[in-house]
């Protein structure tokens, strides 16, 4: 039987008499084309069906061998924990380290210890660029880069999730390990076509913050084969760190009229709720969107929350900050990308958000390192994978209630330096719905972070 | 699979005509007002104008208007510049602040105030409405308001059943060059494509959305067609139907390099063969064929662009008129099924071109000519010579 590899599936043709590539199971007729049809995923488990079955194939997409030379520094005691438990789990499943405990550096002792020609997917242009120079440091052979403007492919190639999607079904065949990084995206932002569409029998998956429900991530990936938290590797393989919430009042003008606009918008959002106690957010708006009063509710909702990013009092407090521990390196989070704007507007600092164009933010992150750019805005781009090891201030101006999130920020400043405790604060407007947010969103650090305090 | 039967009731996407024009016409007014604020201004005042249309309306045309105006890239470079030379540490006083802005002005030989307003000028809300052809028509941003209404549902679609009847080959050739698969069959006096991607054998998915929206705009050439969209709104299953009077914008000019087939015509004109591009397509039973070219042997002039079959007579051995097509991916079965079917029209004289990095084994078929990326005039005209009379 003939196996090749067509937009991202396996087309399977009978060779000789008797072979019935219609029997195999998960296969599908192309009627155009005249041909049976499965995902590439399913490659290794095909042939190993065939060869129980004592079927001779022709293989179109044996062998993804690569040969490169690797020159991985050494692993500290946890990434070579992980590094096992992976290889032992099949070279299958995910790896979860808190941020900053040098996930990258398992993934790149990953591809050398394989030799295989190797995908790696990220969710972002930033980490798209971080990734390849840091293959590039580990290897002299030309990293492969699909994203951001580049339609490289090489046996070592990043790509961030967009581009992985639309070139699958032509470089699917290639890779025999795929590495997805932030792999909690898996299904949602990263789709999982992209996987169903990669022969890689060898996959790896990166997260600080596994998702609860693993199903999705478990059936492309696998299941998480080795896990650290934050507490786990404090004051070890991640620096200290104090986390401080810093209350913020409105002033009167500012309270009267986020009062206003709550009331508007809860008053609607309550009436729903009681009609329909089970709704999920998204039906609230789907059904807010169809009635004059609920557009009226939503944009109440939309204004209230753009008083909370940015109000004078988080303005005055983020200016104390900085001055207060001047010439730190700091990255301040907010809400949205317009209160980035603004505080890149008011105070002259960079902003780093999806509108900067590379150069630009290469130029930006290097200056932050050399202290001439100290403080970098972003409500999302620095969130995930963005590695600055001298950053030791966070200020998170505002934010959601996600746990998730938060451990992702506050990661960015945790990578380890001797003698380095970092600092975050949290800027939250009290009496408002942000303490709430607050609370929730601390849960993501464990016990000890909740018991910190918060605002009320 | 597919030949998709379509039970569900269809919904008619909402997209503007006559009737949308006078609100339109005062979103332009609002547009005119606000030449030279920033996008953020203009879509502040949008949204709080007394227009009465749906929000998502008001974005739709905004959206639009982004499109008809282009320039995301005007002036970008000023705006690195700028923020090059202003951006470092934080400004925390206004002195220290006007300073920053001062020493940049001087360098770039303007005032400060100019320089904080050169900062922004490239990002999407933060750069200045700008009319460089003056106020758009009315109808033109309805037709781009009403083309991306229907790409933004399409990017949703599982999969969809376009009918066309007149010049399908430009769609036909679409659908290949992204990689979808389509059955083509005539209905009447009608061609059916019915389209999905290789995935959408096994399960419903949106992944090939953006392909299929590339569709889309090309049936601004087709007086008549009717699309029918199989996608998932607001998370849930729904079927659209969409079909003229719609307004849409010209379809754009082809920028893509020129095909494996168009490269192997010039070749093949370059060295004083006949070659007619793109024929009729041909009727085969149910089917559809679509040859790519016509190369006739007969005269060694050009062709005209009739596929009378009667010219499927000559003489010699290979001569008379071949019919050749270019395929992508190809399986010994699905070669052998398009000859049939090019027999079945009662044309025996066709070349079927294997790209042999997705066919490898292929070009021991008769009729069959392999090549890898490029298709040699020689290995042709060699597999002509083989394959004649037919």
């Amino acid at each position: 039987m003939r196996i090749r590899f067509d937009r991202g599936t396996l087309v399977l043709e009978a060779e000789h008499d008797g072979e019935q590539p219609g029997d195999i199971a998960g296969v599908a007729w192309d009627e155009e084309r005249r041909a049976w049809r499965l995902p590439a995923e399913h490659h290794a488990a095909v042939r190993q069906e065939l060869a129980d079955a004592g079927v001779v194939v022709t293989d179109e997409l044996d062998g993804h061998a690569a040969a490169m030379t690797w020159v991985v520094p050494g692993l500290r005691w946890y990434q070579e924990v992980a590094l096992a438990s992976w290889l032992a789990a099949g070279a299958r499943g995910v790896v979860a380290l808190p941020t900053g405990a040098g996930k990258t550096l398992v993934a790149i002792a990953a591809i050398a210890q394989l030799g295989v020609a190797t995908l790696c997917l990220v969710p972002t242009r930033v980490l798209l660029d971080q990734w390849a120079r840091a293959l590039a440091v580990c290897t002299a052979q030309p990293i492969g880069r699909l994203g951001d403007g580049d339609h490289a492919v090489a046996p070592i190639t990043v790509a961030t999730y967009a581009s992985a999607t639309s070139w699958a079904p032509r470089i699917g065949g290639r890779f025999g390990l795929v590495i997805v990084d932030e792999a909690h995206h898996v299904g949602a932002w990263c789709p999982t076509e992209v996987f169903e569409m990669l022969v890689a029998p060898a996959r790896l998956g990166l997260s600080a913050t596994p998702p609860e429900d693993m199903a999705v991530l478990a059936r492309h990936v696998g299941p998480v084969v080795y896990a650290l938290t934050v507490e786990d590797l404090r004051g070890d393989g991640l620096a200290e760190h104090r986390l401080v919430t810093v209350p913020v009042v409105l002033d009167p003008a500012e309270r009267r009229r986020y009062r206003e606009l709550r009331g508007r918008f809860a008053g609607r959002y309550a009436a729903f709720q009681r009609a329909m106690p089970d709704a999920a957010w998204r039906e609230f708006v789907r059904d807010s969107s169809r009635t004059t009063e609920g557009r009226a509710a939503l944009a109440a909702w939309r204004e209230y929350r753009a008083l909370l990013a940015y109000p004078d009092g988080k303005r005055a407090a983020l200016r104390e900050i900085l001055g207060r521990h001047r010439g730190s390196r700091a990255l301040v989070f907010t809400a949205d990308n317009a209160t980035a704007y603004a505080i890149a507007r008011e105070l002259l600092v960079m902003p780093i958000t999806h509108e900067i164009r590379r150069s630009e933010r290469t130029r930006a992150l290097a200056g932050f390192r050399t202290g001439e750019c100290p403080v970098l805005v972003s409500s999302q781009v620095l969130e995930e994978g963005f590695d600055v090891p001298d950053a030791d201030l966070a200020i998170v101006v505002g934010g959601t209630g996600s746990p998730r999130r938060f451990v992702q920020r506050i990661g960015r400043v945790l990578r380890p330096r001797d003698g380095k405790c970092a600092l975050i604060y949290e800027l939250a407007v009290a009496e408002t719905t942000e303490a709430a947010e607050v609370a929730r969103r601390r849960r993501g650090l464990g016990a000890a972070a909740v018991a910190q305090g918060g605002v009320s | 699979m597919i030949a998709m039967v379509y039970e569900e009731p269809a919904r008619v996407p909402r997209l503007y005509d006559e009737g949308d024009l006078p609100w339109i016409a005062q979103l332009l007014d609002i547009v005119e007002q606000s030449v030279g604020e920033p996008w953020r201004v203009l879509v502040e005042r949008v949204d709080h104008a007394p227009l009465r249309v749906h929000p998502s309306h008001r974005a739709a045309m905004l959206q639009a208007l982004r499109r008809v105006l282009g320039g995301a890239g005007q002036r970008a470079r000023i705006a690195r510049r700028a923020r090059t030379l202003v951006l470092g540490p934080p400004a925390l006083d206004p002195v220290e602040r006007h300073a920053r802005l001062a020493t940049a002005a001087a360098t770039l030989g303007t005032t400060p105030e100019d320089v904080e307003s050169l900062l922004w000028i490239d990002l999407a809300m933060e750069r200045p409405v700008v009319l460089p052809a003056g106020r758009p028509a009315e109808t033109e941003l309805a037709a781009f308001a009403n083309l991306e209404r229907i790409q933004r549902c399409v990017r949703r679609a599982h999969d969809l059943q376009l009918r066309v009847w007149d010049r399908a080959t430009e769609l036909v050739r679409t659908v290949a060059r992204y990689g979808l698969i389509s059955q083509i069959r005539c209905d009447g006096d009608a061609t059916v494509l019915d389209v999905m991607g290789p995935l959408a054998l096994f399960h419903a998915t949106i992944v090939y959305g953006r392909a299929l929206a590339q569709l889309v705009p090309l049936l601004a050439e087709h007086p008549r067609f009717e699309l029918d969209i199989r996608c998932r709104m607001s998370g849930e299953e729904a079927r659209l139907h969409v079909a003229p009077p719609v307004w849409l914008p010209p379809a754009p000019a082809s920028r893509r390099a020129p095909s494996a087939a168009e490269r192997l015509a010039s070749d093949l004109e370059a060295l004083g063969h006949a070659v007619m591009r793109e024929p009729t397509p041909i009727v085969s039973g149910a089917h559809l064929l679509f040859p790519d070219l016509v190369l006739d042997r007969s005269t060694g002039r050009g062709t005209d662009r009739s596929t009378d079959r009667s010219t499927d007579r000559s003489t010699g051995r290979g001569g008379g008129r071949w019919f050749i097509e270019v395929l992508g991916f190809a399986t010994h079965e699905y070669l052998a099924a398009k000859l049939d079917r090019y027999r079945g029209a009662g044309i025996s004289r066709v070349v079927l071109c294997a790209d042999l990095a997705t066919a490898p084994g292929c070009e021991f078929t008769a009729q069959v000519c392999g090549f890898t990326r490029h298709v040699e005039v020689d290995d042709l005209l060699a597999t002509i010579e083989h394959s004649g009379p037919g």
